[in-house]
């Protein structure tokens, strides 16, 4: 679909590519300062975008640059959420700090499954706002971040705050690597302040919060895979083998061409998805999220290993950049539940008819 | 079918080499094998040194050397028993003295070079590695540049390779070299056998994306080689270097490797939720490895056809290139299953403190590796232009 970025959006892309090649890994208040995290909050909220389109954008640019920031954990999933919260003076005082770059992380996913607004929910909050359970894949938290946790109470499920170092708050990081770090946090009767109450306000805010999530991780993902993919054109150019570039062998040009036509439908696949989020009823929304999703990753794995068996020896090595795209893709293919995943949910919310 | 081959001696066999493995490798070996893990150069030479005791490291070379003479069909048994048990591998990466360059002598070496080296690879006494790519000279191999000049009775030798795997752990390399400029490419290559302690070798370690080391780059600074350590006559490497053993063509489709990944994929299925249920209840899961079983078979039943062939009389000619295209591309894809049935279980490389009940991260690791295969030993364009160059004669 034709989505023309608005100039505010090319900018703030613009931007963030060039500055992201000098430095690939921001501080989040650096990444505040430069109005990275702003865009991932309305106007009325003191953000400047709030959109789909806005946040995929940035994200796209990360993609790009190889930027190894897990933006989708470290500030959509909370900004979503913080969106949600019902009281207006809170709102705005934890949107603001979010915006200025304190660290927020989400605690909802338990046992394994992927982040699903509707998952079963064991972690409790009690009467006296004590949260006691287990979330074992706590995206991008560190032992500073501010929990929104997910927790049932008599009201059924709730969305709440436990500050960093809160008393029976127990932190294991489980996955410490730079490009994708979850934790596992255990709360033992540690206080909390309800921000978001009522089940279905709390289930609205989770899948607008995935939602928002995801359209993050498939711009990512397109962006990284163009890079990619203009690694390995300009390799298939330079790179000689028997007497002529790689470039001269007619199977190695399809391959190529095939690569292309993968990167192309994965933007208009983005686009759709990018759109429905901002605009389409529920139901054209959900589909089209999980058809971006199942697209993007297979055309993501098409492409990553593509660059990689291009590149020969050398495509499985670290020090080349598509060879580091191609494990980012796997793991941004991953998250939020697989290709496989969210084909038999959009199976589902289409009735197998398109 | 396999056992349409075997004859009442090879089930005999058959069972030797499974009581072997029940009371000579050890049970914590075979699990750390089958949880992906990345062993270390102790393990690997502990292990080639219990086949070595039981005469198993040398199978392929003639009995009068060490080896065995066993028939193809006993070769194929031998090595899928042992990869169906979770033992370690022994091939052309990390066994390159049994596999690649004990042939080679035997066939080629001389006598007193035969007499020197033989043993010492028996006992697993030495690591060698296999220094033929460069960094110009991937699978264009014969414009390798590494020079070896001849002064007195010694090679000078210098230049680089490349994607030396396990140089850091060798005390020799298989070294192709340019003795002859002038000549055309393939004409001009020697076979050297290089001492990695020597003055003049240096080993710069190249990191992979799945977190191991087995990639290297040996630089090479007027290192001395007697001449005594070539192999076969100068200027006739390139011969020596492109002899594979029938062997070793049909090990490429990695049939057991296979099997024994398909059964992976079917044991962690039963650990893993997938939205509520059982993956191994789920349909598109079952269908999915389903698929990829009959690929499987049809590759393992086209390998068990050129080797009752073989047994014929009757040797597979350039259609064996197929089994290197289809093995290593099968291989990948169950990979992709793999970690696809672990979701973001399969993100890290490093194992996780916990909640990886399916070492899920290992399966990640292997899977990056895995991707290597396709380029490797004549990538998958090459041998289809093999399997072409047959099929289209100019
Ligand atoms: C896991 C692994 C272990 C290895 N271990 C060793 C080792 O121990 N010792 C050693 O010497 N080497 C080793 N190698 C190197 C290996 O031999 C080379 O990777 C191989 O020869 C390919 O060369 P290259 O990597 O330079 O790729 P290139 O030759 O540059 O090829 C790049 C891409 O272009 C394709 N291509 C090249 N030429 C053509 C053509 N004419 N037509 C169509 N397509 C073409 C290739 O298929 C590949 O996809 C190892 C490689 C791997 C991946």
């Amino acid at each position: 679909m034709y989505l023309p970025q608005t100039d505010e959006q090319r900018m703030l892309a613009d931007a963030a590519l060039r500055y992201l090649h000098g430095t690939p890994q921001p501080a989040l208040g650096e990444a505040a300062r430069l109005g990275w995290i702003g865009a991932a909050f309305a106007e009325a909220d003191g953000g400047h975008g709030g959109s789909a389109a806005d946040i995929a954008a940035l994200c796209e640019a990360i993609g790009r640059a190889g930027a190894t920031l897990s933006w989708f954990a470290a500030v959509l999933l909370p900004a979503m959420l913080l969106r949600h919260v019902a009281d207006a003076a809170l709102r705005a005082r934890l949107i603001g700090a979010c915006a200025d770059g304190s660290a927020f992380a989400v605690a909802h996913q338990e046992a394994g499954t992927a982040f699903e607004a509707s998952s079963a929910c064991a972690t409790v909050i009690d009467a006296r706002g004590a949260v006691t359970g287990v979330k074992q894949r706590v995206w991008g938290a560190h032992a500073g971040s501010a929990l929104l946790v997910s927790a049932a109470g008599a009201g059924g499920l709730g969305i709440a705050l436990v500050e960093a170092g809160a008393p029976g708050l127990r932190f294991d990081a489980v996955h410490a690597d730079a490009s994708l770090p979850w934790a596992r946090v255990a709360f033992d009767g540690t206080p909390a302040r309800p921000l978001i109450t009522g089940d279905a306000p709390a289930r609205a805010a989770l899948a607008a919060a995935a939602d928002f999530a995801l359209v993050g991780v498939l711009a990512e993902s397109v962006g990284r895979m163009h890079a990619a993919f203009e690694e390995t054109r300009a390799w298939l150019a330079t790179r000689r083998q028997f007497g002529r570039p790689l470039a001269a062998n007619q199977v190695l040009q399809h391959r190529l061409a095939d690569m292309f036509i993968a990167l192309e439908e994965s933007r208009s696949m983005l686009n759709l998805a990018i759109h429905a989020h901002d605009h389409a009823a529920p139901a054209d929304r959900g589909a089209a999220l999980h058809a971006g999703r199942v697209h993007i990753a297979n055309a993501a794995r098409m492409v990553g290993q593509s660059a990689v068996h291009l590149h020969g020896a050398m495509g499985i090595t670290e020090e080349l950049g598509a060879a580091r795209a191609y494990r980012r893709l796997e793991q941004l293919g991953a998250v939020f539940g697989g290709a496989d995943h969210h084909l038999a949910r959009y199976v589902a919310a289409t009735g197998g008819r398109p | 079918m396999l056992e349409a081959l075997l004859t009442d001696d090879d089930r005999r066999f058959r069972d030797e080499v499974r009581a072997f493995i029940d009371a000579s490798v050890p049970r914590d070996l075979r699990e750390r094998v089958a949880a992906g893990a990345d062993l270390g150069k102790d393990d690997y030479v502990a292990w080639q040194r219990l086949l070595a005791a039981k005469g198993w490291l040398t199978t392929t070379w003639p009995a009068a050397e060490g080896g065995c003479d066993w028939s193809p069909v006993r070769h194929y048994l031998f090595e899928e028993e042992l990869a169906l048990a979770d033992c370690p591998p022994v091939g052309l990466t990390l066994g390159v003295g049994a596999k690649l360059l004990g042939p080679i002598l035997c066939e080629f070496g001389s006598a007193a070079q035969r007499a020197r080296l033989l043993p010492p690879i028996r006992a697993s006494a030495v690591w060698w590695c296999q220094g033929y790519s460069e960094p110009g000279a991937g699978s264009d191999l014969a414009a390798l540049a590494t020079r070896a000049e001849l002064r007195g009775d010694e090679y000078v030798v210098s230049g680089t390779k490349i994607w030396t795997s396990y140089a850091h752990w060798a005390d020799g390399m298989c070294c192709l070299v340019r003795t002859d400029p002038a000549a055309r490419p393939q004409a001009g290559i020697s076979f050297l056998l290089l001492d990695m302690h020597a003055p003049g070798v240096t080993v710069r370690p190249i990191a992979a994306i799945n977190g191991r080391h087995f990639f290297n780059q040996v630089f090479l600074d007027e290192v001395r080689v007697p001449v005594a350590l070539r192999v076969g006559a100068e200027n006739d490497g390139w011969r020596i270097a492109k002899s594979l053993l029938l062997h070793e063509r049909l090990a490429a489709a990695r049939v057991a490797e296979t099997k024994k990944r398909l059964r992976l994929a079917r044991s962690v299925a039963e650990r893993i939720d997938f939205g509520g249920r059982r993956l191994a209840d789920c349909d598109w899961y079952r269908m999915r490895l389903g698929a990829l079983e009959i690929e499987a078979r049809a590759i393992e039943q086209t390998a068990l056809r050129y080797l009752g062939q073989t047994m014929a009389g009757t040797p597979p000619g350039p259609e064996i290139a197929l089994l290197k295209v289809r093995g290593t591309e099968l291989y990948q894809r169950l990979y992709d299953l793999l970690c696809d049935a672990c979701g973001e279980a399969a993100i890290p490389l490093a194992p996780p403190a916990a909640d990886d009940p399916a070492a899920a991260h290992a399966f990640n690791a292997n899977r990056m590796y895995a991707r290597g295969f396709t380029s490797a030993a004549g990538s998958s364009e090459v041998q289809r232009g093999i399997l072409a160059k047959s099929l289209l004669p100019a």
